[in-house]
């Protein structure tokens, strides 16, 4: 039988039935009724869901049991609803609220609190195997995966529905909702890539079948994972079928997208800064400069070999070693300080493999004259050599510039950090240099490594100074090149190198004259003012890109002129008449639309009579991209030193002004995958990448009908399909997992015990009526979670005392027909977070990039080394933790954590010796318990018998009976409060659900 | 401090017969996961047939050590020196293009009574070849280095399944009172590019974990905290016996709440026991000298300590030992086999870490007799190329051959099995896959692989997935 439906996004087939004749349909399969809760004597029973509960207990010959008291309620409620202990004052407010609401106004204060997401979130990030690193060897962070699990944590809080939850989840980006479809991307992602094609479609298909599992198991639970590689052999899902969701989601790839999420508050910031920038520079600039320096510095890059300035390798190298990125000092983006330059290396030295006294590579100045030498080298490594050579030669004669300790900074400070750092310039005195001279590394007296980096030379009469006077990296959306005048009659701009190695584009070349007396600057570049343009060659057909744009007087990309030459070209503008100019402006992009093809190596002569001479060039300045967060790099060097004062102000106003607006402008990114047009799928003969067979259409699997999409169909088309699928109120499956999923989470124990299978492998629910009946009322009352949980809140059955009886334990010792509250240990988020809560120490701000659990580490493979201390930022809620894969918190991770390498359905609940001696000896808990001591004494002053009755309220909502007040006492007494602390943050009371 | 005696509780909690009828045991005999009775496999604690071998230290030779410079002698290799590989041409592997047919920088000679040659890299274990037992055809699923040893380790080349040795505690328990039943033991220059995958649980409750510590560093949070006064120490387990048993007798019966309890009494133990079992200063002198734990190598005398905490290890019963040669901290070849670029530099200074301590410990654990009931295993990622890189004087990754050789308990030795090409390419003589290998083990454990299972996310799982046969032909 066929049901057609009809959606605005899909038609959606439902089959009633796929069973094989003869096999009856698996429960999980059939249509979703809405069962009569059982007539039951009203006494116990409070909502229907007790109606389903006490008949299977009647039929079991058992009864409920009494319900708990306030207080222990109050702190069930707490520790389910929020992970966090209840405060006293919770507590104490409950017991002595006698109205006959009070029950349900702690059930909607408990959904209502923010906490609740929290901790729910937390549950859902299980299930998807959340975690900030990429997993495998590497393992290397993900610094823009957070905002998925604010958004899990938001979406809960917010009751969203869960049909929206599960769309945003697979097509969140074509709902605004850029954050949600971190889903899909939340899982391990191999790095490591090889030239290899096998291995390459290996790893790939390996991600698509990831992504299968997690989808069809999250959402469905149904384990279609089985069939990459043969039919399934129980349910009915078939090998096609798996190719099928896989092409769902064949244009998911892993990788960080822009967040779209902006709203008018900011863009009215960000018009406001744009202006305020704009009246800060009319300021600057109308204050007086000092006169240009006259020859600028030369960066010689120990890796452009060939040419001059360039280098020799004498030795062969061993490799390179990059400086990590991140603005710490000799990291890729450090920006140096008022005593040290910014990293000029381009990011990454040279180094060789130890051999005493060898001469390694060769720097060519190419230069005649009194030059002052800056030397730089590869610092950090405990290995590095102590002694290594820098030697000038000149002809026969040999000048020893410096023996350096390669692995200490410039300065002679000593940071082994074992990463590969960058040194920072070395001053080596001034040496007079001739065409023929070379600056030579040569290795130490050891086998120890050696490494080479930028070196700098400058004019011994110039005042330049790399700290003072090197200048911005090149922007796209404006540069300025200030020099001593010249007279010239015309100029030419040469592009060397692009960042994005496509062909270079100005959108305005502008020449300004100098100005003298009352003459105000004019650019005499412009067309309309008689200047004619030529070039090297221009981009061809595209009538935004002409060569006559470069010189029309509009801006942007519209009006701009592109080379025809990868990465180079050059443009030149022969003025009307001879002129006087000091200033040349360019830019790529001045509408800040476009940053590609900039030219990040450039030089620009000016025609002076019958000879070029270099005006300007990006040799002074600082490589492009170091600008670690986006914030110009303002230096003082070209006001006149007598403007100190007014000068420095504003450019410090223009410094905080400028950062706030990079950060606007800089689109925050989420690593919540990139979307491609999905490349055609075809099922693979036992699941070998090598052995592809027909092509299989975007689907769903045959048991739940059929999308009817076309086998070419669109990536956003595929995944709003499969929402739809998932979400049709006639797939039986999928209200039946989650209504499953939340009841777990309240009881310990789903109603159907694998809560990712309600397939034939998974079991059967125990209370099968109750589960569809809870599936209705979420599907009827718009997917509302909440509902559903204050339903289960508001039962007899979640307010009964969990305290075993012996007629309960010998029918159904596992209480999985639910005659008692069934106690259990908390998860490990939950006792960490307790800890700090008794404390007084737990931060609860919410969201945002989380705190490390681990030491920073970054080598290519990171090792992640539990972290020793925690400040103010560690004492916030665990779910805010940087999620490394694969390695648990040194403390609590043996409280059966996830690893986030599969999914988790649900956790484990282990008890081990580990758990204990984490518990008994780890620095985290004993710091917790010498705050605790400190809060007692803080709130309660010097008499032990009330401090022990505070500790006890806090840290298990009661006051302690007589026998328990004597013992804490005597502990207190003889052995401290510290130790009291300790011992009662390791009581099975403290880490229980009661 | 002496040892805390076991209360009733904790006694009857020790005996698994009389534990939690749906509890799954580990770590020391106390571990609870209380799970669904669904959930749990068949029967554990008890091998399927009589074991050949009761433990297992299994050796991983980190980054992937070249079989053409240690175990696989190819006299072709060595004729055809400097000549392109047949068939090879346009083949590109893990970093790219390879160079010509290149002989290992070490000669090949015959040594024991059974004149097996292997190099002269590793003369030590060479010594020892009389008691090895070859595989030269052994294959891997991947050649990138995470997923080589994850499939090593665990039987998936993915993370998050359980490794070989949290499966043997499952499936066998633990063989004695206050140590874990699975011990890794780390290089002493850190941590594999897997790290802890390697002796992860996975889906299997995680008191099957492998607990991570070697001889020059302590398990974390094992001592007293160095402020506690023992005599504070022992009152606060005496309070905190006193608030959980108090808190068991209003619950009574919860299994769990009880669990808690015992682990406390068994966690006391295990600080007697470990730094026991790691305190090396009972050894003799000439034990020392014998591993080469006296070397002024910093490195070698902790890989040569090392290995004498693992023969201390199976001496006291730990079922499972996986003892890691090379870390990754410092990148390919430099603390480990990965010998991409400088393989006659690199390897010179790996094989010397390496030879005389793992040849000690398969002596000393001969000469203690230990060596009738524990299987001793050398493995590695996977196998180099017979060529160099072009640009380069090391060898790439070569996932379609390698050696694994065993000793001990189970395997006949001298012996030899399967066979690469003339060039130590590809395995043509009954190929061996992980999965062969991993059923291997468990054989000799008294395990059938298949039987072994536990049910994760819709699927029985198991080590050897859907693969994997017993090698009859190696068994003694």
């Amino acid at each position: 039988m066929f049901l057609l439906l009809r959606r605005p996004e899909v038609t959606l087939l439902l089959l009633a039935s796929v069973s094989a004749p003869g096999q009856e349909e698996h429960w999980s399969l059939r249509a979703i009724s809405r069962p009569q809760p059982p007539a039951v004597a009203d006494g116990w029973v409070r909502t229907p869901i007790d109606r389903f509960i006490l008949a299977r207990l009647e039929r079991a010959g058992l009864r409920p049991s009494r319900r708990a008291d306030h207080a222990t309620l109050a702190r069930r409620i707490a520790l389910v609803m929020h992970g966090l202990t209840p405060s006293p004052e919770e507590v104490g407010a409950f017991v002595a609220d006698r109205s006959g609401d009070a029950w349900d106004r702690l059930v909607d204060r408990s959904l209502a609190s923010p906490h609740y997401g929290e901790r729910w979130g937390r549950h859902w990030l299980d299930v998807v195997r959340f975690a900030e690193t990429n997993g495998f060897e590497t393992n290397t962070p993900r610094p823009n995966a957070w905002p998925y699990r604010d958004w899990v944590i938001r979406a809960f809080n917010e009751d969203l529905p869960w049909d929206r939850f599960v769309t945003a989840q697979l097509a969140g980006d074509t709902l605004g909702d850029d954050a949600a479809t971190g889903f899909l991307v939340a899982g391990p992602y191999d790095t490591v890539k090889s030239p290899d094609p096998v291995l390459t479609a290996t790893q790939r298909q390996d991600e698509l079948a990831d992504m299968v599992n997690v989808v069809s198991t999250s959402f469905l639970g149904l384990t279609v994972a089985c069939a990459r590689c043969h039919d399934h052999k129980l349910d009915p899902i078939t090998q096609k079928d798996f190719y099928a969701v896989q092409a769902t989601l064949a244009g998911v790839q892993h990788g960080d997208r822009p967040l779209r999420e902006r709203d008018g508050a900011v863009r009215a910031r960000l018009e406001e800064l744009e202006r305020h920038v704009k009246d800060l520079r009319t300021r600057l600039d109308r204050l007086p400069r000092r006169p240009p320096i006259e020859r600028r510095a030369t960066i010689i890059d120990d890796e452009v070999a060939g040419s001059v300035p360039g280098v020799t390798i004498l030795t062969p190298k061993a490799g390179h070693g990059i400086n990590p990125a991140g603005g710490a000092r000799g990291h890729r983006e450090d920006r140096g300080d008022l005593a040290r330059a910014p990293n000029v290396s381009s990011g990454r030295y040279t180094w060789w493999q130890g051999r005493p006294r060898a001469d390694l590579i060769a720097y060519h100045p190419g230069v005649t004259g009194r030059y002052r030498v800056w030397i730089s080298w590869g610092a950090g490594w405990h290995t590095h050599a102590k002694d290594t050579q820098y030697v000038l030669r000149t002809g026969e004669r040999e000048t020893m510039l410096a023996t350096i300790d390669q692995r200490r900074f410039a300065d002679g400070t000593l940071d082994i950090t074992d990463k590969p750092l960058w040194s920072g310039l070395k001053d080596v005195g001034v040496h007079p240099l001739t065409p023929g001279s070379r600056i030579i590394v040569r290795s130490g007296s050891t086998a120890r490594p050696t490494t080479a980096d930028v070196v700098v030379i400058a004019p011994a009469d110039s005042t330049w100074h790399p700290v003072r006077h090197l200048r911005d990296p090149v922007n796209a959306s404006g540069n300025v090149e200030r020099f001593p005048p010249v007279v010239a009659h015309a100029v030419r701009f040469t592009s060397l190198a692009t960042n994005s190695k496509r062909e270079p584009c100005i959108d305005e070349l502008e020449v300004w004259t100098a100005i003298e007396g009352a003459a105000p600057s004019e650019n005499v570049a412009l067309a309309t003012a008689g200047a004619r343009c030529s070039s090297s060659g221009n981009y061809a057909n595209d009538p935004k890109h002409r060569l006559e744009h470069v010189n029309d007087g509009r801006y942007g990309n519209p009006r701009s002129w592109i080379s025809n030459t990868l990465a180079r070209g050059w443009v030149r503008i022969d003025f009307k008449a001879a002129a006087r100019i000091d200033t040349i402006k360019w830019a790529r992009d001045r509408q800040r639309r476009y940053a590609d093809r900039l030219a990040t190596s450039y030089v620009i002569g000016a025609l002076v009579g019958e000879r070029w001479v270099r005006v300007a060039s990006s040799a002074d300045r600082v490589p492009f991209g170091v600008d670690g967060d986006g914030a110009p790099m303002l230096r003082l060097g070209h006001l006149d030193r007598t403007i100190t004062g007014s000068g420095a102000g504003l450019i410090e106003e223009l410094r905080v002004v400028e950062a706030e607006l990079a950060g606007l402008r800089r689109r925050p990114q989420v690593y919540a995958g990139r979307f491609v047009e999905p490349p055609r799928t075809r099922l693979l003969y036992r699941g070998d990448p090598a052995e592809p067979r027909g092509d299989v259409a975007p689907d769903v699997p045959a048991v739940l009908g059929t999308l009817a999409l076309a086998p070419a169909s669109r990536d956003r088309d595929r995944r709003h399909a499969l929402a739809g699928a998932i979400t049709d109120p006639r797939n039986p499956l999928t209200a039946r997992v989650v209504v499953n999923r939340i009841w777990l989470h309240h009881f310990g124990e789903g109603l159907v015990d694998t809560p990712n299978d309600l397939g034939r492998m998974g079991t059967a629910p125990t209370h099968p009526e109750l589960l569809d009946w809870l599936a209705a009322e979420l599907m009827d009352h718009a997917w509302s979670v909440k509902h559903i949980q204050k339903l289960i809140l508001s039962s007899a059955v979640w307010m009964q005392a969990s305290a075993p009886r012996p007629e309960g334990d010998s029918v159904d010792a596992s209480t999985r027909l639910l005659w008692r509250f069934p106690p259990r240990r908390l998860e490990s988020e939950a006792i960490r977070d307790g800890m700090l809560r008794v404390s007084g120490e737990l931060d609860l701000t919410m969201g945002g990039p989380g705190f490390d659990l681990f030491e920073p580490s970054a080598n290519y493979v990171r090792v992640y080394e539990p972290r020793k201390a925690f400040g103010k930022d560690g004492l916030r809620r665990m779910v805010y933790a940087r999620v490394v894969r694969m390695e648990r918190d040194g403390t609590f991770g043996a409280f059966d954590t996830p690893d986030a390498g599969q999914v988790c359905p649900k956790r484990t609940r282990s008890t081990t010796a580990l758990q204990a001696l984490n518990l008994l000896n780890a620095p985290f808990v004993l710091k917790r318990a010498d705050a605790f001591a400190n809060r007692l004494r803080r709130e309660r002053g010097d008499d032990v018998a009330t401090q022990v009755r505070h500790a006890f309220a806090l840290a298990f909502s009661r006051a302690p009976d007589q026998k328990e007040l004597d013992e804490s006492v005597g502990l207190v007494t003889n052995h401290g409060l510290s130790a009291f602390c300790r011992a009662l943050l390791n009581t099975s009371e403290f880490l229980f659900i009661p | 401090m002496d040892t805390p005696p076991l209360s009733d509780l904790g006694r009857r909690l020790l005996d698994r017969r009389n534990f939690l009828a749906d509890g799954a045991m580990g770590l020391a005999g106390i571990a609870l996961a209380k799970l669904a009775k669904a959930e749990l496999p068949q029967r554990v604690g008890e091998p399927h047939f009589a074991p050949r071998a009761k433990r297992v230290i299994l050796l991983f030779a980190s980054g992937a050590c070249s079989h053409l410079d240690t175990w696989d002698w190819k006299p072709e290799l060595a004729k055809r020196h400097g000549q392109p590989m047949p068939g090879a041409d346009d083949l590109v592997t893990f970093q790219g293009e390879n160079g010509a047919l290149t002989r290992s920088p070490w000669r090949f000679r015959p040594r024991g009574r059974c004149g097996k040659r292997t190099s002269d890299l590793l003369p030590h274990l060479g010594g020892m070849v009389d008691r090895m037992c070859f595989v030269h055809s052994m294959t891997s699923r991947t050649n990138t280095h995470g997923p080589a040893e994850n499939f090593m380790s665990t039987g998936f080349t993915l993370d998050g399944f359980p490794s070989i040795g949290s499966w043997v505690s499952y499936a066998l328990g633990t063989d004695n009172q206050d140590l874990p039943a699975f011990v890794a033991i780390p290089d002493p220059r850190g941590v594999p590019q897997s790290s802890a995958n390697n002796w992860g649980c996975g889906f299997l409750p995680p008191v099957h974990q492998g607990t991570a510590f070697n001889a020059s560093q302590p398990l974390r949070n094992l001592a007293r905290p160095r402020q506690v006064t023992p005599g504070t120490d022992r009152a606060v387990r005496d309070y905190l016996r006193f608030m959980n048993e108090r808190h068991l007798a209003k619950n009574p019966g919860d299994g769990e709440m009880a669990a808690r309890i015992a682990s406390y009494e068994l966690a006391a133990r295990m600080q007697l026991s470990i730094p026991g079992v790691s305190d090396l200063s009972s050894e003799s002198p000439k034990t020392l000298e014998m591993y080469g734990a006296d070397s002024s190598d910093p490195v070698r005398a902790g890989f040569a300590r090392n290995c004498i905490l693992a023969r201390r290890l199976v001496e006291r019963g730990v079922r499972f030992v996986q003892l890691f040669n090379g870390a990754y901290a410092m990148g390919e070849g430099i603390g480990n086999w990965d010998g991409h670029k400088h393989l006659a530099k690199q390897y010179a200074i790996h094989g010397p870490i390496v030879d005389q301590p793992a040849a000690a410990l398969l002596r000393d654990l001969e000469r203690r007799g230990l060596l009738a009931d524990t299987l001793f295993v050398w493995t590695t990622d996977f196998g180099r190329m017979p060529t160099f890189q072009k640009g380069a004087s090391g060898r790439d990754h070569n996932p379609h051959g390698f050696t694994v050789w065993m000793a001990g308990a189970g395997v006949k030795a001298p012996f030899t099995f399967g066979a690469t090409d003339d060039f130590g390419y590809r395995s043509v003589d009954r190929p061996v896959t992980v999965y062969d290998l991993h059923a291997t083990i468990l054989h000799i454990l008294g395990l059938d692989h298949e039987g072994v299972t536990w049910m994760h996310n819709g699927i029985r799982r198991r080590l050897t997935d859907v693969h994997g046969h017993v090698i009859r032909e190696l068994l003694a």
